[in-house]
């Protein structure tokens, strides 16, 4: 198994603060491994470690055999990195601040295929201070994705985009596992993670709760199905007595039964009918990345 | 190389669209030299103005016309008096016919100090006692020859133009180094720094760019003074360029330092204004020490720009200037080597 990224007890501080809490992962070639979790968990921190900008506190961490924090331009050139911020020269145009960043790298990507990557060509003449919110985004994931490098770290890449270009995005990053790149991509999107990684690594308040594939997650914490309905606040001491044994969560006025037996439960929350109780907008759906972060931390992602 | 090209066309590019880079780099110098070149550029020969009111066929306005730097108004008496009252003209003039060749000349002028006018009745003293003198024929005992010292007058604009271009290069220098506090404040350093290059091209090619840029300050001021206002060069065009590289230096390096010490674009804005400020104003760019009180000299003598400035005037004019040119080069590479040292030593790329 070839580990491009090894991480082994890494920690690290602000002040008193600890914002990476000896964490341990490592990253297999070619494939796409994702960090996720809400803001301030310490994605930020763990990626800008793990590409030279940081100095860690403590703890042992190789990327491509390299020691990221004594790194030199050797390593630099086989990482391409977006970071959360997009920071670029205001007056320069879009293909100028690629062609600028492809002059860096020995085997860029072409600027023209690039643009096309992630959907720029009708800007690519716009200056980049005249962006859009997203373009920036677009724009800060063509400037890793020239590098045309070994691994491709994305920082949040599809925030503040729109869901049809979130979508383009995550088509780009798949085409990229496919040209045999290794993918680190932080998230706070679900589904997103559940859409795109090999691994997931779920991280709150700095440390790793949870680490596997995103169907093995899901298994191992839910074998139930998830039972979604409407219910008003006044009745929620009903269902307790109904569905005894299941685990229930109530969101507002909505509720979600986790079940092993989705007929027998559906045929005992039929009975509340009497009490006028009407089971509105009933899904019925398998457990997803969203009820493993809740059952694991009590809370919604994006709360 | 060509990392270092690519960063260079960036900063070029990134500068120039700045429509206020160009404005203040480029065409503020330029109005300047514009604005002192139109009040400044007269030569001293310009014409005394004299509204005059005289008999037909006075032998005085006869002679009065020989004279190329009298501007003569004819009028009656009242016009003339109301001229001067009204400071249109530097004397009026009334003659009167005192019969048999004798004729009685009044010359009214403001008799305050600096008054043009007293100038013009000494003239006009002088030229007819020299007419008296020469009909009368007496033998002569004094004979005066005038040899003035300087081989050629300085103008004001002439005195001004190094210092509008010092001012050039203190501003782009200074305000120049701002641009780095605001790559640095949106992280574009941060950015670069995941980039397999190193971080002094950057650093180099903004610092070479601005070099340029105070080439073309120098070529453009220069020109425009030496063709539209006839400021001669005397200088070797290798010193003059020699001199704006050092002075630019020493500003772009003290510009970078004091950068250092602020964390944001408007911070550094307010560092640079408090020094650029009272150096404009006291360096003696825009007009002689001998102006200043004394008081203020060993401040004035401390700053760079006003080495800078005298430095300019001796190379670009050929004069001599407030200090020797070699003190005036050594301290400014004294303070070059000054700035350098805690430039560098202060400097945060992050």
């Amino acid at each position: 198994m070839d580990q491009v990224i090894y991480v082994e007890n890494l920690r690290h501080t602000y002040n008193d603060v600890v914002a990476v809490d000896d964490i341990s992962f490592f990253v297999k070639r070619g494939e796409i491994f994702g960090l996720l979790g809400p803001n301030g968990a310490g994605k930020s921190t763990t990626t800008e470690i793990l590409v030279g900008l940081k100095k860690r506190k403590a703890g042992l961490v190789k990327v491509l055999g390299f020691d990221p924090q004594d790194s030199d331009n050797e390593f630099k050139k086989r990482i391409g990195v977006q970071l959360q911020t997009p920071a670029l020269f205001e007056r320069l145009k879009v293909k100028e601040m690629l062609h600028l960043f492809a002059s860096f790298y020995p085997q860029p990507l072409k600027v023209k295929e690039t643009l096309e990557l992630v959907g720029l060509e009708e800007k690519q003449n716009t200056l980049s201070s005249k962006l859009s919110g997203g373009q920036l985004q677009r724009l800060s994931v063509a400037l890793a994705l020239i590098s045309n490098a070994d691994i491709i770290f994305l920082d949040e890449p599809t925030t503040g985009l729109d869901p049809q270009s979130r979508r383009g995005m995550w088509d780009v990053i798949e085409d990229l596992q496919k040209q045999g790149k290794t993918i680190f991509l932080t998230t706070h999107y679900l589904d997103e993670a559940e859409k795109l990684c090999g691994r997931v690594a779920i991280v709150d308040y700095g440390k790793i709760i949870a680490l596997g594939t995103p169907e093995e997650l899901i298994h191992y914490h839910f074998a139930e199905q998830a039972l979604e309905f409407n219910i008003p606040v006044e009745k929620r001491h009903l269902l307790a007595s109904t569905v005894e044994g299941a685990k229930i969560e109530f969101n507002e006025n909505r509720a979600t039964v986790y079940t092993t037996e989705v007929v027998s439960t559906v045929a005992s929350l039929l009975s509340l009918k009497d009490n006028g109780f009407k089971l509105d907008s009933l899904t019925v759906r398998g457990a997803t990345l969203e009820d493993v972060f809740l059952k694991l931390t009590g809370r919604r992602i994006r709360e | 190389m060509k990392i270092f090209f690519q960063l260079f066309m960036a900063h070029l590019k990134d500068m120039f669209r700045d429509k206020m880079v160009l404005f203040w780099f480029f065409l503020f110098p330029v109005l300047f030299v514009f604005l002192y070149g139109t009040i400044f550029s007269s030569t001293g020969n310009e014409k005394f103005t004299i509204s005059l009111a005289a008999p037909e066929k006075s032998p005085t306005v006869a002679i009065f016309e020989k004279m190329p730097v009298f501007e003569i108004t004819y009028l009656n008496q009242e016009q003339a008096l109301n001229n001067i009252k009204q400071g249109k003209t530097d004397v009026a003039v009334i003659i009167q016919n005192n019969g048999a060749d004798k004729e009685q000349v009044f010359v009214h002028y403001k008799n305050d100090q600096n008054s043009t006018g007293t100038i013009v009745a000494g003239l006009i003293r002088q030229v007819l006692t020299e007419v008296e003198l020469a009909k009368s024929g007496l033998p002569r005992h004094y004979q005066i020859i005038e040899r003035p010292e300087d081989e050629q007058t300085l103008r004001m604009i002439d005195y001004i133009l190094p210092g509008i271009l010092a001012m050039a290069i203190m501003q782009l220098g200074l305000f120049g180094s701002m641009q780095f506090v605001t790559y640095r404040e949106k992280r574009i350093i941060k950015r670069l720094a995941l980039a397999p290059i190193s971080k002094v091209s950057f650093l180099s090619s903004e610092i070479f760019l601005r070099l340029i840029m105070s080439l073309v300050q120098g070529l453009l001021i220069l020109s425009i003074g030496n063709l539209v206002y006839k400021v001669p060069i005397q200088g070797s065009p290798i010193a003059i360029v020699g001199i704006i590289l050092l002075g630019s230096s020493v500003f772009i390096s003290l510009g970078y330092l004091i950068c250092s010490f602020a964390k944001t674009t408007e911070a550094a804005n307010g560092l640079v204004q408090a020094v650029q400020f009272p150096m404009m104003f006291l360096s003696g760019i825009f007009f002689p020490l001998s102006f200043l009180p004394a008081s203020m000299l060993p401040v004035v003598k401390a700053m760079p720009l006003t080495y800078l400035g005298d430095s300019l005037r001796q190379i670009i004019l050929g004069l001599s200037g407030e200090f020797n040119l070699l003190t005036g080069i050594i301290v400014l590479v004294g303070w070059l080597v000054v700035t350098l040292f805690l430039a560098i030593h202060f400097f945060r790329w992050e």
